[in-house]
């Protein structure tokens, strides 16, 4: 037992392990970590108090004189008393996954479970950031508001997606008084590289690579003055937009004017979006030895995870789902 | 190895002859669906139907009451049995052709494969009403086998008809709510209404806020916020504390200009104004099981149903 105990706890350091690597490589400025590396949408807003509030999409977009939307921040909140007198927002959500059975005969285990402990536990890890990520992708493209690419030349509606668009979207971005959220990364005296603007963040899927790379003025990670600014997911960078791809990114079937797919990228402005976690509540593995549950010859192992999680928009007037075709 | 079954759930429902879906936790392996109604009293009626893991999605075994002989029947219904669903994993239905759609209101979509009522469909490759190519709409009425009305399309004001098209069966809404929706129509008045594409989900006290591009006219409400002061379900219709009676008119771009590309008016959630919120951003995604026409009994019946999960051996 000592031993698949040290298993276990060498499968939760690398978690832990990720985090912090993630945490030194985001260079962003004011969010606070995204979960590990593999979540690109899961960027944390810790509610550490005991005090957690239910609350709605707070939005600003209501109009001044000028026209131009205020960028104050409406949180309507209510308490719901819960037993142990705590607070707690209906609109978490507790997710867990099937537990994944290790099978093994008496021998084996007398041997060494650390193997496929270690090997169930990553694979667990990576469900549970994947499910994140899910998640956050489908709030997006539930309620973000959309812009169609028209710059491209393929004659759909949306069509590819073209620096004229990015260009378009960081305007809308920046008249909505988005932040940024990277700093620029000052040009250096080496052969293939350029500046990097200020920058907002696109989520998007890694099946719009291609089409990113066609890009005029699109800039490799390769190609920054510091490639090692670039995040693990990150493709490039064009206008005031960095691209993080994915293979779980968002795909709306069939929804364009001929009838082809629709790759919805989100491009986010600073905090427009949050994942709300309920202290104790995230990221827990459970697993159960040989002998637990019914297992009477002590020949299954079982672990699983849970989470309960929820998701918000901060602010709808920063963050734009920029619709495009291949 | 075995592993035996578990009962994960089970409950009863007063049938109203439609189909429907049952939310379950995932990874059911066995479902069985009784009717009280008929067991025992109506001779040839299916008293119980069952589905199984490995079984063809939206087939189910099934068993009638015997009549005079004593004997039961066995029965396989082919259609309009038991599917699982699951909106994280489900596909859009195949294409099926629409010959016209008509620039009336409601618009009328003429089509040899009708959906149900309450479906939504995504329509695309409209020739000659490109404006509503994209779109997804609610379908209000059928002619099965002849036409499906998109109840919420007031296409009137449209130069012409649809001769061609496509449309899919989208398996499942968005999966978070309250979610964005395309509109339809705004009415330029002391308090707009405005008209969504497919049934909304808002509720009075919701704020909405307009992304209305200036192809559809009614550019002054983009970027506004408006709190939802009534709804009408029949009409799919919200309306809003915004006045809009000195804006421009709402109206479709042409077909042509639609073709040129255009963002869909639109609209999404932004917040709520109550006491106690009702509409807070929630996943509403499920799994569950979809029980057809033919295992959920006739209207009145009452259902009722097991459903278990167990390890393939």
């Amino acid at each position: 037992m000592a031993t698949r105990g040290n298993g276990l706890l060498n499968s939760m350091k690398f978690f832990q392990f990720q985090i912090n690597k993630f945490t030194e490589m985001c260079k962003l400025k004011r969010i606070t970590c995204p979960s590990i590396c593999f979540s690109i949408f899961g960027i944390l807003c810790a509610f550490s108090s005991t005090n957690i509030y239910q609350f709605n999409k707070c939005q600003a977009a209501e109009t001044n004189r000028e026209g131009a939307r205020k960028s104050e921040v409406i949180v309507r909140t209510i308490e719901k008393s819960i037993e142990r007198g705590i607070t707690r927002p209906s609109a978490i959500l507790e997710y867990g996954h099937k537990p994944l059975v290790l099978v093994s005969n008496s021998c084996r285990t007398a041997v060494n479970q650390d193997p496929v402990l270690n090997q169930a536990a990553a694979r667990m890890g990576q469900s549970l950031r994947e499910t994140e990520d899910q998640l956050m992708r489908n709030l997006l493209e539930s309620t973000a508001s959309v812009i169609n690419c028209t710059g491209g030349v393929n004659g759909d509606n949306p069509t590819e997606i073209t620096t004229a668009d990015c260009e378009n979207v960081s305007a809308v971005l920046v008249t909505s008084n988005a932040d940024y959220i990277s700093e620029l990364i000052e040009g250096e005296n080496k052969f293939g590289t350029g500046p990097i603007r200020d920058c907002f963040v696109a989520l998007t899927s890694s099946s719009l690579i291609p089409n990113l790379r066609l890009m005029a003025g699109f800039l490799h990670k390769a190609q920054y003055p510091k490639p090692d600014s670039g995040l693990t997911s990150e493709y490039g960078s064009v206008s005031n937009i960095r691209f993080l791809t994915t293979s779980a990114g968002s795909i709306t079937a069939n929804a364009s004017l001929r009838g082809a797919n629709v790759f919805n990228t989100f491009v986010v402005g600073q905090e427009s979006y949050s994942s709300i976690y309920l202290d104790g509540e995230t990221a827990k593995f459970i697993y159960h030895p040989p002998g637990w549950g019914d297992d009477p010859a002590e020949l299954r192992s079982t672990c699983a995870w849970r989470f309960a999680h929820a998701r918000v928009i901060t602010n709808d007037s920063w963050l734009i789902n920029l619709r495009s075709t291949l | 190895m075995t592993h035996a079954s578990t009962l994960l759930a089970y409950g009863t429902f007063t049938s109203d002859a439609a189909a429907r879906t049952l939310e379950l936790p995932s990874g059911i392996s066995y479902f069985e669906i009784e009717n009280r109604s008929t067991y025992g009293t109506l001779p040839g009626a299916v008293v119980k139907s069952w589905w199984q893991n490995g079984m063809t999605n939206g087939t189910a075994f099934q068993i009638s009451e015997a009549g005079g002989t004593g004997i039961h029947s066995s029965v396989l219904a082919a259609a309009n049995g038991i599917t699982p669903v699951n909106t994280g994993t489900s596909t859009i239905g195949a294409a099926i052709a629409v010959t016209a759609v008509t620039a009336a209101t409601p618009a009328v979509a003429s089509t040899a494969t009708t959906p149900a009522i309450g479906d939504i469909v995504r329509v695309y490759d409209t020739t000659g009403m490109l404006q509503i190519a994209g779109y997804d709409f609610t379908v209000t009425a059928v002619n099965p086998g002849v036409t499906m009305t998109f109840g919420y399309l007031p296409a009137v004001g449209f130069a012409a008809a649809a001769t061609a098209g496509f449309y899919r069966l989208l398996p499942n809404d968005l999966t978070f709510y309250p979610r964005k929706r395309y509109i339809t129509a705004i009415t330029a008045a002391a308090q707009a209404v405005v008209t969504f594409s497919v049934t909304h989900d808002y509720v009075v006290g919701s704020k909405i806020s307009f992304r209305v591009p200036a192809a559809f006219g009614m550019t002054q409400i983009d970027g506004m916020t408006g709190t939802v002061t009534a709804i009408s379900t029949a009409n799919n219709t919200v309306t809003v504390d915004i006045n809009s009676t000195a804006f421009t008119a709402f109206a479709f771009p042409t077909s042509a200009i639609a073709a040129l590309g255009v963002t869909p008016a639109h609209a999404v959630p932004a917040g709520e104004v109550a006491t106690i919120l009702t509409s807070a951003e929630r996943d509403v995604g499920y799994a569950g099981l979809r029980l057809g026409t033919a295992v959920v009994g006739a209207n009145t019946n009452v259902m009722q149903w097991r459903a278990y999960r167990g390890e393939t051996i």
